[in-house]
């Protein structure tokens, strides 16, 4: 009774926080927990009318033929590289950008080079890989031309396997960089102005300032993201590498998300589809755990 | 006496609305001829599909044509149509079961699984009853064309959708390659018509300037539009009889193309010709139309004789010269037989599905734009008086509207955009085809080829068994047989390993893709005879 009474009274008392926190239970009820019921699918041979609960049980089917599958090895080594990869080269460039951003004290031309870096962020990825085989146009394109001043023989890159993560990675950075470093020049900016003056006096340069106070100040930030990011990391959308794949580059090309694409959607296997994409989530929340079970250990900062 | 009072009034009410329905409908038949199904604006179905191929048009907001068919039969629609990612929202719709429309485009397109996965489902509803008590129309279209009623039926022997037929238009209209004639002019080249002409007009091309801007470099001989894959049109310059990878020998068993000995040649052929340079590298087609509007390209395959007209428009505007002209079947030697095969007989599959609460009325409505007489005219050539003319012998002509739009300037886009050639129960026809392209190079391509080429091979619905083998190794499998096919012409896979490629083929399931396709191959006789 008195515990009852004590929740009653608890939440009298914080009815304004309670309601502050609604709409982001309710959106995570809505669109993450609520679909989660369609994971079942990946157990099932999924049958429209008989809906998700109604279709026959499946077991591990679906897992086996995945595992099966010719496919499976090349799936995993694309997706991973991609992702690694990509991780390499997207993670750290807006930490230096952001870094860079700083030294720049003219307040004018800070914000126009940030304005200027992000601004891609809002070009369309159809748009983006356009321009990109344009530029890379063996016949024509500009930068073929200007490689063939230095004696390359023009070539197409988009069928080359081995250009295809340096094509998707390198478009990925210009795109996003500017984007991605808003965080940390927030994060920057709201470090104590003290430290770099008591710095100065004690005769550190702006090298050993941006070493000892500026990384340090904002390393939690960076371990979050990067814990955050490694999280997510195999989830790599399909739109992008599917409109710059193509059945030459198919061996280094093609991952998980594609697969799912056109195995679930084209082919309306959508049992089949779902298990890829569970065991993709399930990859993804192995890495997150790990993560941040070392993050914890090694610098105590982690997200849970 | 109240109760018999009270069934009086009941009967005389009764009476007297049925006079006034029937006198209404009466009525509103003679103004619209007769072709209504119900009292106007009391029936309303959804349509969700396609929207028309006409940029700055939508059938969400209804054309003359959609207008006039409304008029005409009485029922509303409620279009639901899109342009872009058409088959992944249809997927998501019809997989969630949620806002199912009355008559829908049935996903995926380029396949027919989804006719029988949806049908086996109950999403789907059968339709041979309905078309028996309801739709003259289209029995006389079966009756006409045994093939489209073949690739109809699902194998448990009902209907459960009906095809988009080509089986008229593309008995005119043939799809194979394109030249610059005004090249092969330049170059003092014949037309190509062996495989070895075409290896000599291709280098020619590539070294000779043929476009003549003084740059030699920039001339790209052969491209693709649909993928390098399309290249096995080139089939028949190796000893096969027609350009199809599916094909019956004379014993009538079905063989799939790519993985036998002849085609090697070709790829080995391919790959020497992309070795120098003589194949464009832009391997989706991406560029393609970028490339014919730059003077660039030389032949194109493959595309239907229509879009000759349109290429020509395209590289016009950097070189008023340009002549595209229609290449012969390309033969080993000189004097062989090959034919062009026909271009599919079916599109998209269409059908009514279970959220409809009034198929009779959405059958008669299918009835009259797929198959009516009056339809038909709507569907071809519009609406008369606004898109043609019709004098006393009954010829027609098309009105300015058509052949002189400012913004459409060619007839089939004038005529699409005011609702007409639709992207819903198609039903082609090819005269009418002949009639927008009347005095063109395309009607010269066009007859040469009435009458010359072969059928192709019949795309039949599947068995439950047969989709569920399909579609588990299909997708796989194509996905390996395109890659390799590009693999081995641009040069990344040795053509030593076609023995491999062909053992992992067959590993993959192709053996079992071919028994069910001769399964298929064997109904599909049983129903047309």
């Amino acid at each position: 009774m008195t515990a009852k009474r004590g929740l009653i009274k608890n939440l009298k008392r914080d009815r304004m926080l309670l309601l502050i926190v609604l709409p982001g239970v309710i959106y995570f009820a809505v669109f993450c927990y609520g679909p989660m019921y369609g994971i079942l699918m990946a157990f099932k041979d999924y049958n429209i009318s008989k809906g998700i609960w109604g279709s026959p049980w499946a077991g591990l089917k679906h897992f086996r033929e995945l595992v099966n599958s010719v496919y499976f090895g090349r799936l995993v080594k694309n997706t991973f590289l991609l992702s690694v990869e990509q991780l390499i080269w997207s993670f750290p460039i807006p930490i230096m950008f952001a870094l860079l951003l700083n030294e720049i004290k003219n307040r004018h031309l800070q914000r126009f080079a940030q304005t200027a870096a992000y601004l891609p962020h809002f070009v369309s990825v159809v748009v983006v890989v356009g321009i990109l085989k344009d530029l890379l146009s063996s016949n024509g394109g500009v930068l073929t031309q200007f490689f063939s001043l230095f004696g390359v023989a023009p070539r197409n890159y988009f069928n080359m396997p081995e250009a295809f993560r340096t094509l998707y990675v390198g478009s990925g950075v210009w795109q996003e960089f500017g984007w991605n470093s808003i965080i940390y020049v927030a994060a920057i900016s709201a470090i104590d102005q003290q430290l770099y003056e008591s710095a100065a006096l004690d005769g550190a340069g702006r090298w050993k300032q941006l070493i000892h106070i500026t990384l340090p100040s904002i390393a939690p930030t960076i371990i979050l993201l990067l814990i955050l990011n490694m999280g997510n990391m195999l989830n790599i959308g399909y739109e992008k590498v599917i409109l710059m794949y193509n059945p030459a580059t198919y061996s280094t090309a093609d991952i998980f998300s594609t697969y799912v694409y056109r195995k679930g959607l084209l082919s309306a296997q959508y049992s089949f589809a779902s298990a890829v994409g569970l065991a993709n989530s399930v990859i993804n929340v192995i890495i997150l755990v790990g993560v941040n079970f070392i993050a914890k250990k090694t610098t105590e900062t982690s997200i849970f | 006496m109240a109760r018999r009072m009270i069934s009086r009034v009941l009967t005389a009410a009764v009476t007297v609305s049925l006079m006034m329905t029937g006198m209404g409908t009466a009525a509103m038949a003679e103004e619209a001829g007769e072709s209504l199904i119900c009292e106007p604006g009391s029936v309303s179905l959804t349509y969700m599909g396609n929207d028309t191929w006409c940029a700055g048009v939508s059938y969400n907001d209804p054309t003359e044509v959609q207008q006039e068919i409304e008029r005409r039969t009485g029922v509303h629609i409620e279009w639901d149509t899109y342009s872009s990612d058409v088959e992944t929202v249809l997927q998501t719709r019809m997989a969630s079961l949620e806002g199912l429309p009355d008559m829908v485009e049935i996903p995926p397109f380029d396949s027919n699984v989804g006719v029988d996965t949806y049908s086996r489902n109950g999403v789907l509803i059968p339709l041979n009853d309905l078309i028996e008590e309801y739709a003259p129309n289209i029995q006389k279209l079966f009756e006409k064309y045994p093939a489209l009623k073949a690739m109809c039926t699902s194998s448990d022997g009902n209907i459960y959708a009906l095809a988009g037929w080509w089986g008229d238009i593309n008995d005119y209209v043939p799809d194979y390659l394109y030249i610059r004639q005004d090249w092969l002019d330049r170059l003092g080249l014949e037309m190509p018509d062996t495989v070895d002409e075409l290896y000599d007009v291709l280098v020619a091309f590539k070294n000779e300037d043929a476009n003549g801007n003084g740059d030699p470099s920039d001339e790209i001989p052969l491209a693709t539009k649909n993928g390098l894959m399309q290249l096995y049109y080139l089939m028949t310059g190796f000893g096969y009889n027609t350009n199809s990878l599916w094909y019956t020998d004379d014993e009538g068993a079905v063989h799939y193309a790519a993985v036998e000995e002849q085609y090697k040649e070709m790829l080995t052929f391919l790959n020497k010709c992309y070795s120098e340079g003589l194949i464009s590298d832009d391997l989706e087609g991406t560029l393609l139309t970028q490339n014919i509007t730059e003077d660039k390209v030389g032949i194109v395959c493959h595309d239907p004789a229509d879009n000759m007209a349109s290429s020509d428009d395209l590289a016009r505007t950097s070189n008023p010269e340009c002549d595209y002209e229609f290449m012969p079947v390309i033969q080993s030697e000189e004097g062989g037989s090959a034919k062009m095969t026909k271009r599919t007989l079916t599109w998209h599959y269409y059908g009514v599905t279970s959220a409809c609460e009034n198929p009779e009325a959405a059958i008669q409505w299918i009835d009259y734009v797929y198959a009516s007489e009056e339809g038909m005219m709507l569907y071809n050539y519009g609406i008369e008086g606004l898109s043609y003319e019709v004098d006393e012998n009954g010829e027609i002509t098309f009105t300015d509207l058509i052949t002189n739009n400012e913004t459409y300037t060619s007839a089939f886009s004038a005529l699409r955009s005011i609702g007409a050639w639709p992207t819903y129960f198609i039903n082609d026809s090819g005269e009418a085809f002949m009639k927008i392209f009347e005095g063109t190079k395309v009607e010269t391509a066009c007859q040469a080829a009435y009458g010359n080429m072969v059928d192709p091979f019949p795309e039949m619905l599947g068995t439950a068994d047969e989709a569920e083998v399909y579609t588990s190794m299909w997708p796989d499998l194509s996905t390996y047989l395109e890659e390799m096919f590009t693999a081995f012409v641009i040069g990344t896979e040795s053509l030593d390993s076609f023995d491999s490629y062909v053992e992992t083929a067959n590993s993959m399931g192709l053996q079992e893709i071919i028994q069910i396709k001769s399964a298929q191959y064997a109904r599909y006789h049983e129903i047309t005879g």
